[in-house]
């Protein structure tokens, strides 16, 4: 009986030291994977040595001791920093990357069966592929990523794309953009904003002689999230497209394209446009162009009917100084109540901005 | 010079490089306590980032415009668009520049600000 409790006694003791080492070994491996899966903070000795390294040191022995034992932080340190820094500082950076064997790091990593790891790595060789040496050794990878089903990798893979500068591969980026999921198609635009003047010479032309209205609206949008100056000559026609949404977007970009007298007389005939909405985005651009000739029809839209029309007439004329804002004055007063409220909101900002 | 990013790493990049040029550096992790060490420190210049804890990059720079410190003011940002650079300018900024930057061509403009 007694032999009996001992050997029982004796298993469950050894069942019981059994699951605490097990117990052990998970929060080894676990701690060990936070480290190596980039933890937020990046500590103190390893910040001071990179940017020792980016400050233009060629003296490598702090980082490689770092290296040795803690990959993950310095990988982590290394894709926090390239984020934020160009020229030849983020060249100094993607070639530590390859001296200490992290692009082979990320590569193995895209295969990680956690998801946001595999994603992380695609990212991080995405981000990488800016320099020609690093591009070169993670190309398969990244071409692969372009087939993934998830949006995240394949975003990866337009990365490497755009890397490459050629116009070719910059089209395919493009129009991948406008058939992608918004996110996508925003984050696609941002990057693919440094090259507008390559696309305009040739792709984005193209594009914009397709008669596919969804495409259109499409590529129209991504000119003008772009947000800058695009030498596009070919807007006239598509400032007369008989689709009222392909006008709007396209009355969106005259301030962004060389002034013709094609556009701005397009431009002035969208403000008396039946649709309310063209001559909402006519007086919006019109307002940013600061075009004195429009004052006459931004008075007429700011007396119409919809305060939305309204408000927006009203703003631009507070863009036109110093003409735009005596109409607002004279119109505040008025007994047109829409107007006079949209004239006296726009006044006021006009007045602020004046202030400030 | 006064640095303000809230991102550490990029913090201490910027001030081990403007040092290694030569730059006496003073470092803030957020606008308020830039604007405090602005207002005891009055340094030549200041890089400021734009999106920033407590006071983001457009208040300090209105701030040090207000309170006449006469500080040349860099502003370093992500933000890109045409309306952020023209507000900033707006604001009074004396350069402006959009990440990613690179290190040496911030340090040839503190140097041109400073001369001035």
């Amino acid at each position: 009986m007694t032999g009996t409790l001992l050997l029982t006694a004796v298993a469950l003791f050894g069942g019981l030291l059994l699951i605490m080492l097990a117990l052990l070994a998970l929060a080894v491996r676990g701690a060990r994977r936070r480290q190596e899966s980039a933890p937020a903070a990046i500590p103190l000795d390893i910040r001071e040595a990179l940017a020792d390294y980016v400050a233009g040191s060629d003296d490598l022995s702090r980082l490689r001791a770092v290296v040795a034992t803690r990959r993950g932080q310095i990988a982590h340190a290394i894709a926090s920093l390239h984020q934020s820094l160009g020229g030849s500082a983020r060249d100094r950076l993607c070639s530590l990357a390859l001296e200490f064997g992290l692009v082979q790091y990320w590569i193995e990593e895209t295969g990680s069966p956690y998801p946001d790891r595999g994603r992380n790595a695609y990212a991080q060789l995405a981000s990488l592929s800016v320099y020609e040496p690093c591009r070169r050794i993670a190309s398969d990878v990244l071409l692969k990523a372009l087939k993934s089903e998830d949006s995240e990798i394949r975003l990866a893979g337009y990365r490497f794309l755009i890397h490459t500068r050629a116009a070719g591969e910059l089209k395919f980026v493009l129009e991948a953009a406008i058939s992608q999921n918004l996110l996508t198609r925003i984050r696609l635009t941002e990057y693919l904003r440094s090259h507008a003047t390559t696309l305009c010479e040739r792709a984005v032309p193209e594009w914009l002689r397709s008669g596919d209205v969804r495409r259109l609206c499409g590529i129209l949008d991504i000119l003008a999230a772009w947000e800058r100056a695009i030498p596009l000559e070919d807007l006239d026609r598509l400032l007369h497209h008989q689709d009222p949404e392909v006008r709007i977007r396209a009355l969106r970009l005259v301030p962004l394209v060389p002034c013709t007298a094609g556009n701005a007389a397009a431009l002035m005939s969208a403000l008396a446009d039946a649709d309310p909405n063209v001559g909402l985005a006519a007086a919006a651009s019109a307002g940013r162009m600061r075009l004195q000739e429009a004052l006459p029809l931004l008075a007429r839209l700011l007396r119409s009917a919809s305060p939305e029309v309204s408000r927006a007439a009203a703003a631009a004329l507070a863009q036109i100084p110093p003409r735009g804002p005596q109409v607002l004055r004279e119109i505040s007063g008025g007994s047109n109540a829409v107007a006079a409220a949209a004239a006296g909101e726009a006044l006021l900002r006009f007045d602020h901005r004046g202030a400030a | 010079v006064l640095v303000a990013d809230d991102d550490q790493m990029v913090l201490t990049v910027l001030s081990g490089v403007l040092q290694n040029f030569g730059m006496e550096c003073h470092a803030a992790p957020d606008g308020g306590s830039a604007m405090q060490l602005l207002r005891r420190l009055r340094p030549h210049a200041a890089v400021l980032d734009v999106n920033m804890p407590t006071l983001d990059g457009f208040e300090v720079l209105s701030a040090i415009r207000s309170e006449a410190l006469g500080i040349r003011v860099l502003l370093l940002t992500a933000r890109q668009q045409e309306s952020d650079v023209l507000r900033g300018f707006a604001l009074g900024a004396d350069d402006y520049m959009v990440k990613p930057f690179s290190p040496l061509e911030l340090v040839a403009r503190l140097k041109r600000l400073v001369r001035q």
